[in-house]
């Protein structure tokens, strides 16, 4: 069933925090890959940052908070 | 007291490295725009206008530090509302109903106005505001189809109102003319001009190129910013607008110095060879001539010196020790020579403009080289840029249209994506994941100073008294030049949210939307441009040194063709978009080292410096290479010359064509090269000799014009391999594989 998070009495899509959050476990994956410089693997960065975002959004929404 | 001391120097420490770093200057700009916000909000309550904080919005947009700039921005900015206002009236009456066309045409519209807004200089925030103008109109007029030409009329009026009170602010209050500042720089200037010939000259013992390229990277931007400033003091300064065409002129002669001076640079190593001395007598007198001018620009003496010396200094060569001389010397000689006398015309025109701009009874001096006449400006940056905006509006106005993002029930979030992408043109930062950081945080700091404040105020001299003191501290704080962007969304989101109006209501939940809608489209926009625009200095900077040696390959390729004129449309155009690039090209990449972390790669500033110097070499000898190969179209070639001037060029081209497939610098044979270099001057010397020879027994000798163009050519091509050469060798110094590794 669609619920909505409510915080100070305000209602919030669940999926703008998992959203939020998923943008935040990006940058911190981009960061760790970029210290081992395993992000050379990569052909075009950008993208993959974009798909992880994507990723960590979809995997929160359904594990984590549940739309 | 000891604490306002205190205070005043943590305030100083913090504003390092920015532009108003003096303290009571701070103090002026932030009073200015916050005064001027506040007299705008009241004028607009009490003329009850439909959006008061539209000519807020004037006020922010306006908001520099000297008074020409702020005229400059009013003159262009009236009519840019107007006509952005007439645009949008336009494209919203042929699709009132239909949302699937009005926004690829508005899309497209603002692209070609973010375009022009990066090719005009001065002038490019007139398409700021015709674009920005009409995308505020049709999308608050979205759900009110009717109210259209209301809403291009209160836009007009208001930003009308916004710039005049901006305008009498900085006239009446610590009027700052655009002219001293400009009077400083030009005096900069001349100083850099004076440095440069000094160092160059210092080249003839030291052979060190550093010194002479950090000056020349100094002149350059002194140059650009010169050019703006006259723009904004032709608006306020008197003596300014009645010899703009003298000012034009003037940075004309000052921008072809600087290069004039890069090609003398280019053949100061050969004044040391004994040769040049015998052919040139009088150089070491004319060199210290020239250094004397320079000093007297430096020391504002011109007008005792242009009296004592009125004619420009020139170099003249000794007839008989050059007539013994081998032709290929002979053609170095004349390269000399007319490097440096190009150089005097240059100084001795500019020395006349500076006596003329400090006396007004001279007639104005007659210009050495004349305004050239205007170009459509190509360059493919300022259309990559114009296709991020385009790129970040669609997104937004894709989200808009299929789904439901926070937002008031109009267009609000469409308009905000819309414009964050044309701020994102406007404001350049490179760092758009850090630009979304900054649009969350405006977005939250105007929401808590919303909720603390303005629904606790009863009284307009209240909120005026909150206006100020908002804009005062915003302006006060954020003064480094990378915040910018973070000023400009805090005073738009601050703005924007409350809806100031003569009735106000204080509706937290509408408050909240909009702080969303602000911050996601922000996200949206920085996600968009990293998308787009993936900014790693290091590999943007490949990417134009890829583009520079196309342009060299398409020139080289072209070239015979072009000297035929044998070429379509399209190929001209191209051909002019290269030459533009030589110059262009080598100036991006300095823009892009800046951004460089140096301790990351692990190298200095200077091995940069002297690779993106060696492409300034590169773009100057193909320039001329171009030129020569130009006059060279009305002399007969035999064929066998023709073959190994052809032969020479295929080389070249094989060279650069190299260097752009490798990312690496290819492992070349520099000695080796050299050599080639030698045996081709030497065997282009002989087919030379022997075509003389052969055009004397057939009865039509080559006369000394054909012959000098010959050995220009022949000059020239060595002059192109040498760069080369330097090329090559600055490059050693820099890890390209790991430049090319790919990184978030």
């Amino acid at each position: 069933m669609p619920h909505e998070l409510s915080i100070i009495g305000i209602y919030f899509s669940p999926l703008l925090a998992n959203f939020a959050l998923g943008l935040t476990l990006a940058l911190g994956t981009a960061f760790i890959l970029n210290y081992f410089r395993l992000s050379r693997i990569f052909i075009y960065p950008p993208l993959v940052f974009i798909a992880l975002v994507v990723l960590y959004t979809c995997l929160l929404s359904r594990y984590v908070i549940p739309a | 007291m000891e604490f306002m001391a205190l205070l005043k120097q943590r305030f100083e420490v913090w504003g390092k490295g920015s532009l108003p770093h003096d303290f009571q200057l701070r103090v002026i700009d932030s009073v200015k725009p916050a005064l001027s916000m506040s007299i705008v909000i009241a004028l607009a309550f009490y003329l009850d206008l439909k959006q008061p904080y539209w000519a807020a919005f004037a006020v922010l947009m306006m908001s520099f530090s000297t008074s020409g700039q702020a005229f400059r921005r009013a003159l262009i900015g009236i009519p840019g509302t107007l006509i952005g206002g007439l645009a949008a009236l336009t494209i919203f009456s042929i699709f009132p109903q239909q949302p699937i066309f009005l926004f690829p045409v508005l899309i497209l519209y603002c692209g070609v106005c973010m375009y022009f807004l990066q090719a005009c200089k001065v002038n490019g925030y007139f398409f700021f505001t015709i674009s920005f103008v009409c995308l505020i109109v049709i999308t608050t007029a979205i759900p009110y189809s009717n109210e259209v030409f209301v809403y291009a009329l209160a836009r007009l009026e208001e930003t009308c109102l916004g710039m005049t009170v901006y305008a009498t602010v900085t006239l009446l209050l610590w009027r700052r003319s655009a002219w001293p500042v400009l009077q400083e720089k030009v005096g900069e200037m001349t100083d850099l001009h004076a440095e440069l010939f000094k160092a160059q000259m210092r080249r003839v013992e030291t052979k060190s190129k550093k010194e002479v390229f950090s000056l020349q990277r100094k002149a350059f931007r002194q140059l650009d910013k010169i050019e703006e400033l006259v723009g904004f003091a032709v608006t306020d300064s008197y003596p300014v607008w009645e010899k703009r065409n003298d000012w034009h002129s003037f940075i004309i002669h000052s921008k072809e110095l600087v290069r004039a001076q890069l090609r003398w640079g280019w053949v100061v190593p050969e004044l040391r060879k004994g040769y040049m001395k015998r052919c040139l007598p009088d150089l070491d007198v004319k060199v210290r001539q020239m250094e004397a001018r320079l000093s007297a620009l430096k020391y504002g003496f011109h007008a005792e010196h242009v009296k004592n010396m009125p004619e420009p200094i020139q170099l003249n060569h000794d007839k008989e020790a050059l007539g013994s001389l081998p032709y290929y010397l002979q053609a170095q000689v004349v390269v000399v020579q007319e490097a440096f006398n190009e150089m005097g015309s240059l100084v001795h025109a500019i020395m006349r403009y500076h006596y003329f701009f400090h006396d007004d009874s001279l007639e104005p001096p007659e210009p050495f080289l004349h305004k050239t006449v205007w170009e459509f400006p190509l360059d493919f940056d300022y259309l990559v840029s114009a296709f991020q905006s385009v790129v970040i509006f669609s997104m937004a106005a894709i989200l808009w249209f299929f789904l439901y993002p926070p937002g008031l029930d109009n267009a609000q979030f469409i308009q905000l994506g819309g414009a964050f992408a044309l701020i994102s043109v406007f404001v350049k930062t490179h760092e758009p994941l850090r630009d979304g950081i900054f649009y969350v945080s405006a977005a939250l700091l105007a929401m808590v100073v919303y909720v603390l404040t303005l629904q606790h105020l009863t009284t307009y001299f209240g909120l005026g008294i909150l206006i100020f003191c908002v804009t005062f501290t915003t302006y006060f704080v954020l003064i480094k030049p990378e915040q910018v962007l973070f000023k400009l969304v805090i005073m738009l989101s601050w703005l924007s949210l409350p809806k100031f109006s003569n009735v106000q209501v204080y509706d937290f939940v509408t408050v909240l939307n909009s702080g969303m809608a602000i911050g996601l489209a922000g996200i949206l926009a920085s996600v968009g441009l990293y998308l787009t625009s993936y900014p790693i200095p290091e590999r943007n900077f490949l990417q134009t040194r890829k583009r520079f040696f196309n342009s060299a390959i398409f020139l080289l390729q072209i070239m015979p063709r072009a000297v035929s004129g044998r070429t379509s449309w399209f190929e001209r155009i191209r051909i002019r978009a290269c030459l533009q690039n030589f110059v262009r090209l080598p100036q991006t990449m300095l823009s892009i080292a800046e951004r460089m972390d140096d301790t990351r790669l692990q190298i200095s500033r200077n091995q940069v410096g002297e690779v993106i110097f060696s492409f300034e070499l590169l773009g100057e000898a193909l320039f001329y290479l171009f030129k020569t190969h130009m006059v060279e179209r009305d002399v007969v070639i035999a064929k066998e010359l023709a073959a190994l001037f052809d032969d020479w060029r295929a080389a070249k081209i094989a060279v650069f064509k190299e260097m752009e497939r490798n990312v690496a610098s290819p492992e070349f044979d520099l000695e080796q090269i050299q050599k080639n270099i030698r045996r081709r001057l030497e065997d282009i010397q002989i087919a030379i000799e022997h075509s003389n020879e052969k055009a004397e027994q057939a009865g039509h000798a080559f006369d000394q014009q054909e012959n000098k163009v010959l050995y220009l050519l022949l000059e020239r091509n060595r002059g192109l391999s040498n760069a080369i050469v330097e090329y090559l060798q600055a490059s050693t110094s820099i890890d390209w594989e790991e430049w090319a590794q790919a990184r978030f």
